[in-house]
Protein backbone atom coordinates (compact mmCIF):
# COMPACT_ATOMS: atom_id res chain seq x y z
CA UNK A 1 0.00 0.00 0.00
CA UNK A 2 2.69 2.54 0.94
CA UNK A 3 4.92 1.62 -2.23
CA UNK A 4 2.02 2.63 -4.28
CA UNK A 5 3.51 5.12 -6.90
CA UNK A 6 2.20 8.14 -8.78
CA UNK A 7 3.16 6.23 -12.65
CA UNK A 8 1.20 3.05 -11.53
CA UNK A 9 -2.06 4.19 -10.58
CA UNK A 10 -2.84 4.13 -14.72
CA UNK A 11 -1.10 2.78 -17.92
CA UNK A 12 1.06 5.00 -19.72
CA UNK A 13 -1.88 7.09 -21.65
CA UNK A 14 0.78 6.73 -24.89
CA UNK A 15 0.28 3.11 -25.27
CA UNK A 16 -3.68 3.26 -24.62
CA UNK A 17 -3.60 6.04 -27.85
CA UNK A 18 -1.71 3.58 -29.79
CA UNK A 19 -4.47 0.91 -29.06
CA UNK A 20 -7.38 3.28 -29.54
CA UNK A 21 -5.84 4.66 -32.98
CA UNK A 22 -5.13 0.60 -34.06
CA UNK A 23 -8.98 0.34 -34.55
CA UNK A 24 -9.90 3.78 -35.96
CA UNK A 25 -9.88 5.22 -39.68
CA UNK A 26 -6.24 7.07 -40.05
CA UNK A 27 -8.83 10.96 -40.07
CA UNK A 28 -10.30 9.78 -37.13
CA UNK A 29 -9.44 12.35 -34.22
CA UNK A 30 -9.40 11.67 -30.61
CA UNK A 31 -10.46 14.56 -27.67
CA UNK A 32 -8.31 14.40 -24.82
CA UNK A 33 -11.39 13.60 -22.65
CA UNK A 34 -12.08 10.67 -24.65
CA UNK A 35 -8.00 9.51 -23.94
CA UNK A 36 -8.12 10.29 -20.11
CA UNK A 37 -11.72 8.58 -19.79
CA UNK A 38 -10.42 5.51 -21.84
CA UNK A 39 -7.38 5.47 -19.67
CA UNK A 40 -9.02 5.27 -16.38
CA UNK A 41 -11.64 2.57 -17.95
CA UNK A 42 -8.41 0.58 -18.84
CA UNK A 43 -6.51 0.92 -15.30
CA UNK A 44 -9.74 0.13 -13.39
CA UNK A 45 -10.62 -3.09 -15.85
CA UNK A 46 -6.79 -4.29 -15.28
CA UNK A 47 -7.18 -3.93 -11.13
CA UNK A 48 -10.98 -5.33 -11.15
CA UNK A 49 -9.55 -8.98 -12.98
CA UNK A 50 -6.21 -8.99 -11.14
CA UNK A 51 -7.75 -8.72 -7.50
CA UNK A 52 -10.05 -11.06 -8.32
CA UNK A 53 -7.29 -13.41 -9.27
CA UNK A 54 -5.50 -12.22 -5.97
CA UNK A 55 -8.09 -13.18 -3.94
CA UNK A 56 -7.84 -16.66 -5.43
CA UNK A 57 -4.27 -16.99 -4.78
CA UNK A 58 -4.79 -15.87 -1.43
CA UNK A 59 -7.24 -18.12 -0.68
CA UNK A 60 -5.60 -21.34 -2.09
CA UNK A 61 -1.96 -20.05 -0.35
CA UNK A 62 -0.08 -19.19 -3.28
CA UNK A 63 2.14 -16.11 -4.07
CA UNK A 64 2.44 -16.46 -8.33
CA UNK A 65 -0.32 -14.84 -10.03
CA UNK A 66 -0.72 -17.28 -13.48
CA UNK A 67 -2.42 -16.75 -16.57
CA UNK A 68 -5.15 -19.38 -15.24
CA UNK A 69 -6.09 -17.62 -12.69
CA UNK A 70 -6.38 -14.08 -14.77
CA UNK A 71 -9.25 -16.53 -16.79
CA UNK A 72 -10.96 -17.98 -13.94
CA UNK A 73 -11.30 -14.36 -12.63
CA UNK A 74 -12.27 -13.35 -15.91
CA UNK A 75 -15.15 -15.73 -15.83
CA UNK A 76 -16.50 -15.77 -12.51
CA UNK A 77 -16.70 -12.09 -12.88
CA UNK A 78 -18.70 -12.47 -16.22
CA UNK A 79 -16.52 -11.60 -18.79
CA UNK A 80 -17.38 -15.03 -20.74
CA UNK A 81 -17.23 -14.40 -23.84
CA UNK A 82 -13.47 -12.96 -23.65
CA UNK A 83 -12.14 -15.97 -21.30
CA UNK A 84 -12.84 -18.26 -23.81
CA UNK A 85 -11.37 -16.26 -26.61
CA UNK A 86 -8.38 -16.38 -24.86
CA UNK A 87 -7.69 -19.26 -23.39
CA UNK A 88 -7.59 -20.18 -27.08
CA UNK A 89 -5.14 -17.43 -27.98
CA UNK A 90 -2.96 -18.73 -24.42
CA UNK A 91 -2.90 -22.26 -25.90
CA UNK A 92 -1.98 -21.39 -29.39
CA UNK A 93 0.68 -19.06 -27.50
CA UNK A 94 2.43 -21.46 -25.39
CA UNK A 95 2.25 -23.84 -28.41
CA UNK A 96 4.43 -21.62 -30.76
CA UNK A 97 6.33 -19.83 -28.52
CA UNK A 98 7.81 -22.20 -25.75
CA UNK A 99 10.47 -19.61 -24.44
CA UNK A 100 9.89 -18.33 -21.11
CA UNK A 101 9.85 -15.08 -20.17
CA UNK A 102 13.31 -13.83 -19.14
CA UNK A 103 14.59 -14.63 -22.91
CA UNK A 104 11.87 -12.80 -24.34
CA UNK A 105 12.64 -9.79 -22.68
CA UNK A 106 16.07 -10.50 -23.35
CA UNK A 107 15.19 -10.91 -26.82
CA UNK A 108 12.91 -7.85 -26.97
CA UNK A 109 15.24 -5.63 -25.57
CA UNK A 110 18.12 -6.45 -28.44
CA UNK A 111 15.32 -5.59 -31.45
CA UNK A 112 14.69 -2.01 -31.71
CA UNK A 113 11.25 -2.22 -33.07
CA UNK A 114 10.17 -3.71 -29.76
CA UNK A 115 11.49 -0.94 -27.75
CA UNK A 116 7.73 -0.12 -26.34
CA UNK A 117 7.10 -3.44 -24.99
CA UNK A 118 9.56 -3.74 -21.97
CA UNK A 119 7.82 -0.31 -21.02
CA UNK A 120 4.55 -2.31 -20.22
CA UNK A 121 5.95 -4.97 -17.98
CA UNK A 122 6.28 -2.47 -15.01
CA UNK A 123 2.67 -1.94 -15.04
CA UNK A 124 1.60 -5.27 -15.15
CA UNK A 125 1.25 -6.06 -11.44
CA UNK A 126 1.25 -10.04 -12.08
CA UNK A 127 4.12 -11.52 -13.74
CA UNK A 128 2.26 -14.06 -15.62
CA UNK A 129 -0.48 -12.01 -16.61
CA UNK A 130 2.62 -9.22 -18.31
CA UNK A 131 3.41 -12.54 -19.92
CA UNK A 132 0.40 -13.21 -21.81
CA UNK A 133 -0.04 -9.52 -22.27
CA UNK A 134 3.27 -8.91 -24.07
CA UNK A 135 2.23 -11.96 -25.80
CA UNK A 136 -0.34 -9.81 -27.26
CA UNK A 137 1.60 -7.08 -28.27
CA UNK A 138 4.07 -9.36 -29.65
CA UNK A 139 2.18 -10.78 -32.39
CA UNK A 140 1.32 -7.61 -33.46
CA UNK A 141 4.27 -7.08 -35.92
CA UNK A 142 4.49 -10.87 -37.15
CA UNK A 143 3.49 -11.69 -41.12
CA UNK A 144 1.80 -14.88 -40.42
CA UNK A 145 -1.76 -13.45 -40.64
CA UNK A 146 -3.49 -16.56 -38.82
CA UNK A 147 -2.09 -14.87 -35.40
CA UNK A 148 -3.00 -11.72 -36.43
CA UNK A 149 -6.16 -12.49 -37.32
CA UNK A 150 -6.51 -14.43 -34.09
CA UNK A 151 -5.40 -11.63 -31.47
CA UNK A 152 -7.42 -8.56 -33.25
CA UNK A 153 -10.33 -10.70 -33.41
CA UNK A 154 -10.39 -11.70 -29.94
CA UNK A 155 -8.20 -9.18 -28.36
CA UNK A 156 -8.70 -5.69 -29.90
CA UNK A 157 -11.84 -6.23 -31.61
CA UNK A 158 -14.14 -7.51 -28.39
CA UNK A 159 -12.38 -5.81 -26.07
CA UNK A 160 -12.97 -2.26 -27.81
CA UNK A 161 -16.55 -3.37 -29.21
CA UNK A 162 -17.44 -3.38 -25.46
CA UNK A 163 -16.55 0.30 -24.56
CA UNK A 164 -18.00 1.49 -27.91
CA UNK A 165 -21.46 2.36 -26.47
CA UNK A 166 -19.86 4.97 -23.44
CA UNK A 167 -17.74 6.13 -26.42
CA UNK A 168 -20.60 7.00 -28.47
CA UNK A 169 -22.22 8.86 -25.49
CA UNK A 170 -19.25 10.52 -24.71
CA UNK A 171 -18.64 12.25 -27.71
CA UNK A 172 -22.55 13.29 -28.32
CA UNK A 173 -22.18 16.65 -25.83
CA UNK A 174 -19.27 17.43 -28.05
CA UNK B 1 -37.73 11.69 10.13
CA UNK B 2 -41.12 10.43 10.49
CA UNK B 3 -39.99 8.73 7.13
CA UNK B 4 -36.83 7.84 7.79
CA UNK B 5 -38.02 6.16 11.21
CA UNK B 6 -40.89 4.09 9.12
CA UNK B 7 -38.60 3.44 6.67
CA UNK B 8 -35.71 2.08 8.76
CA UNK B 9 -38.70 0.04 11.04
CA UNK B 10 -39.71 -1.54 7.71
CA UNK B 11 -36.44 -2.56 6.28
CA UNK B 12 -35.79 -4.45 9.91
CA UNK B 13 -38.45 -6.23 10.17
CA UNK B 14 -38.02 -7.88 6.83
CA UNK B 15 -36.65 -10.89 7.68
CA UNK B 16 -39.87 -13.14 6.24
CA UNK B 17 -39.60 -15.11 3.71
CA UNK B 18 -42.81 -14.27 2.21
CA UNK B 19 -42.96 -12.08 -1.36
CA UNK B 20 -43.62 -8.39 -0.46
CA UNK B 21 -46.83 -7.23 -1.95
CA UNK B 22 -46.09 -4.34 -4.29
CA UNK B 23 -48.82 -2.04 -4.99
CA UNK B 24 -48.19 -1.62 -8.57
CA UNK B 25 -48.54 -4.68 -10.97
CA UNK B 26 -45.70 -4.03 -13.04
CA UNK B 27 -43.80 -3.94 -10.03
CA UNK B 28 -45.00 -6.81 -8.78
CA UNK B 29 -43.75 -8.51 -12.61
CA UNK B 30 -40.21 -7.47 -11.73
CA UNK B 31 -40.43 -9.29 -8.58
CA UNK B 32 -41.67 -12.09 -9.62
CA UNK B 33 -38.95 -12.11 -11.98
CA UNK B 34 -36.14 -11.11 -9.49
CA UNK B 35 -36.92 -14.11 -7.38
CA UNK B 36 -36.74 -16.53 -10.15
CA UNK B 37 -33.08 -15.31 -11.34
CA UNK B 38 -32.50 -15.32 -7.62
CA UNK B 39 -33.28 -18.66 -7.33
CA UNK B 40 -31.90 -19.58 -10.26
CA UNK B 41 -28.20 -17.80 -9.50
CA UNK B 42 -28.55 -19.55 -5.91
CA UNK B 43 -28.72 -22.76 -7.61
CA UNK B 44 -25.56 -22.40 -10.27
CA UNK B 45 -23.54 -20.65 -7.04
CA UNK B 46 -20.65 -22.40 -5.83
CA UNK B 47 -19.67 -20.22 -2.98
CA UNK B 48 -19.29 -21.89 0.33
CA UNK B 49 -21.66 -21.21 3.19
CA UNK B 50 -19.28 -18.76 5.56
CA UNK B 51 -18.39 -16.49 2.74
CA UNK B 52 -21.76 -16.05 1.79
CA UNK B 53 -22.78 -15.07 5.22
CA UNK B 54 -20.15 -12.39 4.55
CA UNK B 55 -21.26 -11.09 1.45
CA UNK B 56 -24.80 -11.16 2.54
CA UNK B 57 -24.18 -8.90 5.54
CA UNK B 58 -22.32 -6.55 3.63
CA UNK B 59 -24.86 -6.63 1.27
CA UNK B 60 -27.53 -5.87 3.78
CA UNK B 61 -25.37 -2.75 5.01
CA UNK B 62 -25.08 -0.87 1.85
CA UNK B 63 -28.76 -1.61 0.81
CA UNK B 64 -29.16 0.01 4.22
CA UNK B 65 -27.20 2.70 2.59
CA UNK B 66 -28.93 3.35 -0.36
CA UNK B 67 -32.30 2.77 1.44
CA UNK B 68 -31.47 5.86 2.74
CA UNK B 69 -30.44 7.51 0.17
CA UNK B 70 -33.65 6.53 -2.08
CA UNK B 71 -35.92 7.59 0.48
CA UNK B 72 -35.80 10.88 0.70
CA UNK B 73 -36.48 11.32 -3.09
CA UNK B 74 -40.21 9.96 -3.54
CA UNK B 75 -42.21 6.76 -1.79
CA UNK B 76 -42.30 4.75 -5.26
CA UNK B 77 -38.22 4.75 -4.99
CA UNK B 78 -38.64 2.76 -2.69
CA UNK B 79 -40.28 -0.45 -3.52
CA UNK B 80 -37.91 -1.46 -6.00
CA UNK B 81 -35.00 -1.61 -3.03
CA UNK B 82 -36.99 -3.06 -0.16
CA UNK B 83 -37.69 -5.69 -3.01
CA UNK B 84 -33.52 -6.35 -3.85
CA UNK B 85 -33.30 -6.79 -0.19
CA UNK B 86 -35.97 -9.68 -0.07
CA UNK B 87 -34.55 -11.51 -2.47
CA UNK B 88 -30.90 -10.79 -1.05
CA UNK B 89 -29.41 -10.88 -4.87
CA UNK B 90 -29.14 -7.76 -7.22
CA UNK B 91 -30.79 -7.94 -10.37
CA UNK B 92 -29.37 -7.39 -13.53
CA UNK B 93 -30.63 -4.64 -15.74
CA UNK B 94 -30.65 -5.17 -19.24
CA UNK B 95 -32.05 -2.62 -22.06
CA UNK B 96 -32.52 -4.30 -25.51
CA UNK B 97 -32.76 -0.71 -27.57
CA UNK B 98 -30.50 1.85 -27.32
CA UNK B 99 -33.24 4.40 -26.52
CA UNK B 100 -33.35 2.81 -23.06
CA UNK B 101 -29.57 3.05 -22.90
CA UNK B 102 -29.97 6.83 -23.57
CA UNK B 103 -32.46 7.47 -21.18
CA UNK B 104 -30.61 5.87 -18.75
CA UNK B 105 -27.62 7.79 -19.30
CA UNK B 106 -29.75 10.87 -19.30
CA UNK B 107 -31.26 9.97 -15.65
CA UNK B 108 -34.83 10.27 -16.55
CA UNK B 109 -37.05 8.80 -14.46
CA UNK B 110 -38.32 5.33 -15.70
CA UNK B 111 -41.34 3.79 -14.60
CA UNK B 112 -40.67 0.44 -15.63
CA UNK B 113 -37.52 -1.63 -14.21
CA UNK B 114 -37.23 -4.36 -16.70
CA UNK B 115 -34.64 -7.27 -15.66
CA UNK B 116 -34.56 -10.31 -17.10
CA UNK B 117 -31.99 -13.40 -16.27
CA UNK B 118 -29.33 -12.81 -18.88
CA UNK B 119 -28.23 -16.20 -20.81
CA UNK B 120 -24.70 -17.02 -21.85
CA UNK B 121 -25.68 -17.91 -24.79
CA UNK B 122 -26.85 -14.82 -26.44
CA UNK B 123 -24.02 -12.92 -28.10
CA UNK B 124 -25.49 -9.51 -28.20
CA UNK B 125 -26.03 -9.03 -23.84
CA UNK B 126 -22.34 -9.31 -22.40
CA UNK B 127 -21.06 -6.44 -24.10
CA UNK B 128 -23.69 -3.99 -22.51
CA UNK B 129 -23.23 -5.98 -19.55
CA UNK B 130 -20.01 -5.05 -19.24
CA UNK B 131 -20.54 -1.31 -20.41
CA UNK B 132 -22.91 -0.96 -16.97
CA UNK B 133 -19.50 -2.13 -14.55
CA UNK B 134 -17.46 0.70 -15.87
CA UNK B 135 -20.20 3.39 -15.68
CA UNK B 136 -20.66 1.94 -11.98
CA UNK B 137 -17.00 2.18 -11.66
CA UNK B 138 -16.66 5.60 -13.08
CA UNK B 139 -19.71 7.15 -10.49
CA UNK B 140 -17.83 5.02 -7.55
CA UNK B 141 -14.70 6.38 -8.25
CA UNK B 142 -15.88 10.37 -7.55
CA UNK B 143 -18.43 8.94 -5.24
CA UNK B 144 -15.48 7.16 -3.18
CA UNK B 145 -15.49 10.38 0.05
CA UNK B 146 -19.64 10.18 -0.08
CA UNK B 147 -19.18 6.26 -0.04
CA UNK B 148 -16.33 6.27 2.68
CA UNK B 149 -18.62 8.70 5.02
CA UNK B 150 -21.59 6.39 4.64
CA UNK B 151 -19.84 3.04 5.21
CA UNK B 152 -18.53 5.16 8.25
CA UNK B 153 -22.56 5.71 9.06
CA UNK B 154 -23.91 2.39 8.55
CA UNK B 155 -21.46 1.21 11.59
CA UNK B 156 -22.32 3.86 13.93
CA UNK B 157 -25.75 3.65 15.76
CA UNK B 158 -29.31 4.01 14.04
CA UNK B 159 -29.29 8.08 14.86
CA UNK B 160 -26.43 9.13 13.60
CA UNK B 161 -27.29 7.45 9.59
CA UNK B 162 -30.36 9.81 9.80
CA UNK B 163 -28.00 12.71 10.80
CA UNK B 164 -25.43 12.47 8.06
CA UNK B 165 -26.97 10.99 4.98
CA UNK B 166 -29.13 14.21 4.09
CA UNK B 167 -25.56 15.91 4.40
CA UNK B 168 -24.01 13.94 1.45
CA UNK B 169 -26.82 13.41 -0.55
CA UNK B 170 -25.64 16.08 -3.04
CA UNK B 171 -22.49 14.32 -3.61
CA UNK B 172 -24.83 11.03 -4.69
CA UNK B 173 -27.22 13.08 -6.52
CA UNK B 174 -24.71 12.93 -9.53
CA UNK B 175 -24.97 9.19 -9.80
CA UNK B 176 -27.17 7.63 -7.77
CA UNK B 177 -30.36 9.19 -8.82
CA UNK B 178 -31.57 5.74 -8.84
CA UNK B 179 -30.13 2.61 -8.12
CA UNK B 180 -27.56 1.39 -10.73
CA UNK B 181 -28.07 -2.34 -11.20
CA UNK B 182 -24.92 -4.21 -11.79
CA UNK B 183 -23.70 -7.72 -12.43
CA UNK B 184 -24.68 -10.27 -9.54
CA UNK B 185 -21.30 -11.90 -10.33
CA UNK B 186 -18.97 -8.36 -10.17
CA UNK B 187 -21.27 -7.47 -7.48
CA UNK B 188 -19.09 -8.27 -4.35
CA UNK B 189 -15.83 -7.52 -6.89
CA UNK B 190 -17.36 -3.99 -7.27
CA UNK B 191 -17.83 -3.48 -3.47
CA UNK B 192 -13.97 -4.48 -2.81
CA UNK B 193 -12.56 -2.33 -5.37
CA UNK B 194 -14.40 0.35 -3.58
CA UNK B 195 -12.62 -0.12 -0.49
CA UNK B 196 -9.46 -0.45 -2.06
CA UNK B 197 -10.17 3.10 -4.07
CA UNK B 198 -10.86 4.43 -0.77
CA UNK B 199 -8.11 3.57 0.73
CA UNK B 200 -5.74 4.51 -2.30
CA UNK B 201 -7.26 7.77 -2.06
CA UNK B 202 -6.19 8.35 1.98
CA UNK B 203 -2.42 7.38 1.08
CA UNK B 204 -2.11 9.17 -2.13
CA UNK B 205 -4.26 12.09 -1.99
CA UNK B 206 -2.04 14.41 -4.71
CA UNK B 207 -2.36 12.01 -7.10
CA UNK B 208 -5.87 13.25 -8.11
CA UNK B 209 -4.56 16.49 -10.06
CA UNK B 210 -2.81 14.67 -12.87
CA UNK B 211 0.21 15.79 -13.56
CA UNK B 212 1.52 17.03 -17.82
CA UNK B 213 4.94 15.19 -17.16
CA UNK B 214 6.87 13.83 -14.58
CA UNK B 215 10.33 15.36 -15.13
CA UNK B 216 10.86 19.01 -15.65
CA UNK B 217 14.09 18.58 -17.17
CA UNK B 218 13.03 16.24 -20.05
CA UNK B 219 9.57 18.58 -20.45
CA UNK B 220 12.67 21.69 -20.65
CA UNK B 221 14.22 18.96 -23.44
CA UNK B 222 10.86 18.24 -25.41
CA UNK B 223 10.44 21.97 -25.55
CA UNK B 224 13.30 23.10 -27.07
CA UNK B 225 13.16 20.64 -29.59
CA UNK B 226 13.17 21.51 -33.35
CA UNK B 227 9.94 20.45 -34.79
CA UNK B 228 8.40 20.48 -38.65
CA UNK B 229 4.85 21.26 -40.06
CA UNK B 230 2.23 19.76 -37.49
CA UNK B 231 4.08 19.92 -34.65
CA UNK B 232 6.13 16.58 -35.65
CA UNK B 233 9.81 16.54 -33.85
CA UNK B 234 12.50 16.70 -36.73
CA UNK B 235 15.29 13.84 -37.80
CA UNK B 236 13.67 10.64 -37.09
CA UNK B 237 17.59 9.24 -36.80
CA UNK B 238 18.47 11.48 -34.02
CA UNK B 239 15.05 10.41 -32.28
CA UNK B 240 15.89 7.39 -32.97
CA UNK B 241 19.05 7.80 -31.16
CA UNK B 242 17.61 9.64 -28.11
CA UNK B 243 15.02 7.13 -27.49
CA UNK B 244 18.02 4.36 -26.96
CA UNK B 245 20.69 6.82 -25.04
CA UNK B 246 18.45 7.60 -21.78
CA UNK B 247 17.75 4.23 -21.38
CA UNK B 248 21.52 3.60 -21.11
CA UNK B 249 22.53 6.35 -18.95
CA UNK B 250 19.40 5.27 -16.39
CA UNK B 251 20.69 1.17 -16.44
CA UNK B 252 24.38 2.66 -16.09
CA UNK B 253 23.77 5.46 -13.34
CA UNK B 254 20.40 4.66 -11.24
CA UNK B 255 18.62 1.17 -10.52
CA UNK B 256 15.18 2.60 -11.19
CA UNK B 257 15.12 1.85 -14.80
CA UNK B 258 11.02 1.64 -14.85
CA UNK B 259 11.01 4.91 -13.12
CA UNK B 260 12.90 6.62 -16.09
CA UNK B 261 10.93 4.26 -19.09
CA UNK B 262 7.77 5.49 -17.01
CA UNK B 263 8.34 9.33 -17.11
CA UNK B 264 9.75 9.18 -20.88
CA UNK B 265 6.04 7.34 -21.85
CA UNK B 266 4.27 9.81 -19.83
CA UNK B 267 5.88 13.23 -20.65
CA UNK B 268 6.01 12.71 -24.20
CA UNK B 269 2.27 11.48 -24.76
CA UNK B 270 1.04 15.19 -23.16
CA UNK B 271 3.63 16.88 -25.07
CA UNK B 272 3.34 16.33 -28.80
CA UNK B 273 1.06 13.05 -29.96
CA UNK B 274 2.62 13.65 -33.36
CA UNK B 275 5.32 11.39 -31.53
CA UNK B 276 3.28 8.87 -30.56
CA UNK B 277 1.93 8.66 -34.10
CA UNK B 278 5.89 8.30 -35.32
CA UNK B 279 6.27 5.43 -33.06
CA UNK B 280 3.49 3.91 -34.52
CA UNK B 281 4.47 3.75 -37.82
CA UNK B 282 7.80 2.45 -36.76
CA UNK B 283 5.99 -0.49 -34.90
CA UNK B 284 4.15 -0.78 -38.25
CA UNK B 285 7.42 -1.14 -40.41
CA UNK B 286 6.95 2.11 -42.58
CA UNK B 287 4.87 4.93 -42.90
CA UNK B 288 3.01 3.97 -46.05
CA UNK B 289 0.68 6.75 -45.66
CA UNK B 290 1.74 10.82 -44.70
CA UNK B 291 -1.35 11.35 -42.73
CA UNK B 292 -1.68 15.50 -41.36
CA UNK B 293 -1.51 15.11 -37.15
CA UNK B 294 -2.82 17.79 -35.27
CA UNK B 295 -1.41 18.11 -31.40
CA UNK B 296 -4.48 18.22 -28.67
CA UNK B 297 -2.79 20.56 -26.02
Amino acid sequence: MAGVREQDQYMPIANVIRIMRRILPAHAKISDDAKETIQECVSEYISFITAEANERCQREQRKTVTAEDVLWAMEKLGFDNYAHPLSLYLHRYRKTEGEPASARRASASASPSMQMHPRTHPHSHPPNYSHHGFGMFDFDPSSQGFYRDDASSSGSGGFVASFDPYANIKRDPL
Amino acid sequence: MNCLCEKDSGLFSSHSTAPYVLGCPSWATSEFEVQRSSMSRSLSSKVDVLPQQCHNSKTFNFQFQEQDASSTKSTDQSYPEVGTVQSGQISVQHSSTDSTLIRNEGKSMGCVIRSFMGSQDFPFPPPLLDHRPILAHIACHYADPCYSGLVAAAYSPQSKPVETAPVRIPLQLDFAEEPIYVNSKQYHAILRRRQYRAKLEALNKPIKDRKPYLHESRHQHALKRARGAGGRFLNTKKQLQSNHTPGNIAESKMHHIENYRDGADVSYAFNSDARNMQNDAADKGGGTTQQPLFVYM
